[in-house]
């Protein structure tokens, strides 16, 4: 295995740590609050279930990210690309975007959940402002995979 | 298509008609009550009490959600269910069942219930209490046949037990072990009455817990031992709990009263809420009079239907005047087939009276953006068929019924959307693909941003409209009209090059810059027109925001390409690969179903509403609710 493909690999494997790091701390920021609101009012369970959800999808980005690496790599059939060291970075580096943007809003996206589902506490009807909040966070997310999306895609191999 | 007039209402009938008038409106169910200037129209405010209604409301509430149903339904039926239906002029008849005496002698055998609830706990720790004395086998009454000396029983740590045994000798206390465990030593120390200062010092400073008995003591009988008190307490026990056994059979069987009550809560919410509408009218002497709104579309037959009452009864309806329109409620009207998009109107927020409603400009912007964020053709056949098939099955109304239209809509929309630019479950369809956004994504994103331009320049177009109405007409034009041209002629000079697209950028350019401030001032006016031309940026940032579709769009195709690249993977296990592999199949679609129709669904919305609500948009209005029937547990119909 080569140095380059080693970076490409590594590259991949970021992305999916870090933006699951970001997500797994999200998810679990409004979880809590949701099974604080839920002692009071199980039935909540639905729309609450939603909300505590909305964090979990840079994880998601992160790992098709590292999917789309593997897939360009060739790692899944029987010959792996052998790319060189500077092709390896660039992939590595490709991968930075959905990585942090991942990690870092993914957190601050939990936050705003766990508001926003105290809020549905208090006002069970208001589900959707909650979320729309949650998505102003995501947007980064989702630009952070945009972006590694059209750098990994502009790499040749 | 836009806010549909309303018109404004008085009625004046005599007091003794309010009641059954009130009722009849409700049975209309086309008018709202509301409040009347009562100082300035020298009227008493109607003051009306609900807590009785209230009380019987929670009470039934709370008997309905404890009483089990009388045929349980399951899954499927559950879900389809319907609730029953009974005549809405006649319900008043349904108070006559004696509910009064089902709920208090349900209440009663519940108290009982819970009383001996607490007695079983009462005696359950009496029982721990009691269990470590077991070993102790002297009859209880010998204790007291003691005449100079004093008995004890004491609990101490094991670690003390040496330091005790030691000054208890020195006392001339007799210290018997009884019984002996990890964590503690149970004690019986006999000593002489004079002594108990000195004995209750050994033990003051340590954890020792002296056990009381005099309770026991005073009862027990002759060669009573403390297994014979823990035996009764035990029968006492077994007692008890067949008895609330009992009790819960009796409560159960409630439940054949369950459709009657369901019945009457309604029909008591419903009464609770036409004194809240009694509350509104205003009363003279004799006669009370109400105010409120009707569509203006349904104002004909309202007067007819009032006028049917009773003579006695007077009614004007008038438009309103400018004032009470500013308060007056809102009611989208829209074709029928773009009912199911005022959900999402209504979830930012109604618009103000007099205002644009947006919902025709939204639907077709939002029916394409679901589709291109999920871009999956069988999943959008899945949730067409799903929503089909509750439509069909369930026949839900209201709300529902109009969220299920919507899905139905998400869902063709994924069907076409899927099919050009995605997949079905994860394989695109390679003839019809019009744009395979993971081979190449550029093409995707042009057509995500166009979209976006095209949204953009709507809601300029609409900020135009607005301020036109609003009386700034040259402003509007110029400022407005000059970004609506200098938008695509900018862009068009940057991709052609064409020089009389420059012209035309400046002639927008022209407009924003000398029209922007109202200023008599030209220096400041310049200078102000200068900066407004600085939104360009927030232009700019709102329609790269639209570069969200494609990665949401790619998301879904590559997250359906994972789960078939994993089930390609298991199919190879031996014997029962296969069996993990379909199961992965669908586990792993449904997932991605469901996350991407939430992604889908919340980031459409939000273009709509950061996006394109944000030039033009007035949210604010108050929704228009009828003075009608409600229906929880039941459904009144005509």
């Amino acid at each position: 295995m080569t140095l380059g493909l080693t970076l490409a690999i590594l590259g991949a494997a970021l992305a999916v740590f870090l933006a699951g790091i970001g997500s797994a701390i999200g998810v679990g920021l409004a979880g809590q609050a949701a099974s604080g609101v839920m002692s009071e009012d199980p039935s909540k369970f639905g729309s609450i279930l939603l909300l505590a959800a909305l964090p979990g999808t840079q994880g998601i980005y992160g790992f098709l990210s590292g999917f789309l690496v593997i897939l360009k790599l060739g790692l899944l059939g029987a010959q792996a690309a052998q790319p060189t060291v500077q092709q390896g970075l660039q992939i590595m580096f490709a991968c930075f975007p959905v990585a942090f943007a991942g990690l870092i809003s993914a957190i601050h996206q939990g936050k705003v959940c766990a508001a926003g589902i105290y809020m549905v506490a208090k006002q069970p009807k208001e589900m959707t402002k909650p979320m729309v909040l949650g998505a102003l966070v995501e947007t980064y997310a989702v630009l952070g995979l945009l972006a590694t999306v059209l750098l990994l895609n502009g790499i040749k191999l | 298509m836009a806010i549909s007039p309303v018109k404004r209402f008085e009625i004046l009938l005599p007091q003794e008609q309010l009641d059954g008038f009130l009722s009849y409106l409700q049975e209309l169910g086309v008018a709202q009550l509301d409040s009347l200037p009562y100082e300035d129209w020298k009227l008493i405010p109607a003051e009306t009490d609900v807590s009785e209604y209230e009380r019987w409301i929670t009470r039934l509430n709370h008997l309905l959600n404890n009483l089990p149903e009388t045929e349980p339904k399951k899954g499927l039926d559950k879900l389809l269910a319907q609730k029953p239906k009974y005549s809405a002029s006649l319900r008043k008849a349904l108070l006559d069942f004696n509910y009064q005496k089902v709920v208090e002698d349900y209440e009663a055998l519940e108290n009982r219930k819970h009383e001996l609830l607490q007695e079983i706990k009462q005696l359950e720790k009496e029982e721990e209490f009691l269990s470590p004395l077991t070993v102790f086998t002297i009859p209880l009454k010998e204790l007291t046949r003691l005449k100079t000396c004093q008995v004890e029983l004491v609990q101490v740590l094991p670690a003390d037990l040496k330091r005790i045994l030691e000054e208890a000798r020195q006392l001339e206390v007799a210290v018997e072990v009884i019984d002996r465990s990890k964590n503690s030593v149970l004690l019986m120390i006999i000593f002489h009455q004079t002594a108990r200062p000195e004995v209750e010092r050994i033990f003051s400073d340590l954890k020792a817990n002296f056990l009381v008995l005099n309770a026991y003591l005073s009862r027990a009988s002759a060669g009573e031992k403390i297994e014979d008190i823990l035996k009764d307490l035990q029968r006492k026990k077994e007692e008890k709990k067949k008895l609330v056994l009992q009790l819960e059979k009796e409560l159960a069987s409630f439940a054949v009263h369950r459709p009657a009550l369901m019945a009457v809560h309604d029909v008591l919410l419903n009464e609770k809420e036409k004194m809240a509408g009694a509350s509104l009218a205003g009363l003279t002497e004799k006669t009370c009079l109400l105010t409120g709104w009707v569509p203006a579309a349904e104002a004909e037959r309202f007067s007819e239907k009032v006028h049917k009452y009773s003579e006695l009864v007077f009614l004007t309806l008038r438009d309103p005047s400018p004032e009470e329109q500013e308060q007056a409620p809102v009611i989208l009207e829209n074709p029928e087939v773009l009912k199911p998009f005022e959900i999402i109107t209504s979830l930012y927020g109604l618009p103000q009276p007099r205002t644009i409603d947006p919902t025709i400009y939204l639907a077709p912007f939002f029916f394409v953006f679901v589709g291109l964020c999920v871009s999956e053709g069988g999943y959008g056949f899945l949730v067409t068929l799903l929503s089909l098939l509750y439509l069909k099955l369930a026949k839900p109304q209201g709300g529902t019924r109009m969220f299920m239209r919507l899905m139905l809509y998400l869902g063709l929309s994924n069907v076409v959307f899927g099919t050009l630019v995605g997949g079905w479950f994860g394989f695109p369809i390679k003839p019809l693909l019009l744009i395979d956004p993971l081979k190449d994504p550029i093409p995707f994103m042009i057509l995500s941003l166009i979209l976006g331009f095209i949204q953009v320049l709507l809601s300029t177009f609409l900020s135009l409209v607005k301020e036109y109405r609003e009386g700034n007409k040259v402003g509007a034009i110029a400022v407005k009209g000059g970004w609506i041209i200098l938008l695509p002629s900018l862009l068009g000079y940057l991709a052609l090059k064409q020089p009389w697209f420059g012209y035309l950028a400046l002639l927008g350019a022209a407009g924003i810059v000398l029209f922007t401030s109202n200023s008599r001032n030209p220096v400041a006016r310049v200078f102000s027109g200068l900066y407004g031309l600085y939104g360009i940026s927030g232009y700019m940032a709102d329609i790269l925001s639209y570069s969200r579709i494609l990665a949401l769009g790619l998301s879904t195709g590559v997250i359906a390409m994972v789960v078939n690249s994993i089930v390609q993977i298991v199919w190879k296990i031996p014997v029962i690969g296969w069996l993990i592999g379909v199961l992965g199949f669908i586990g792993g679609h449904l997932f991605n179903l469901a996350i991407s129709f939430l992604g889908g669904f919340v980031h459409s919305m939000r273009l709509q509403f950061v996006e394109f609500f944000t030039r033009f948009y007035q949210a604010g209005g108050r929704p228009f609710k009828p003075f009608k029937l409600e229906n929880k547990y039941v459904e009144f119909i005509r």
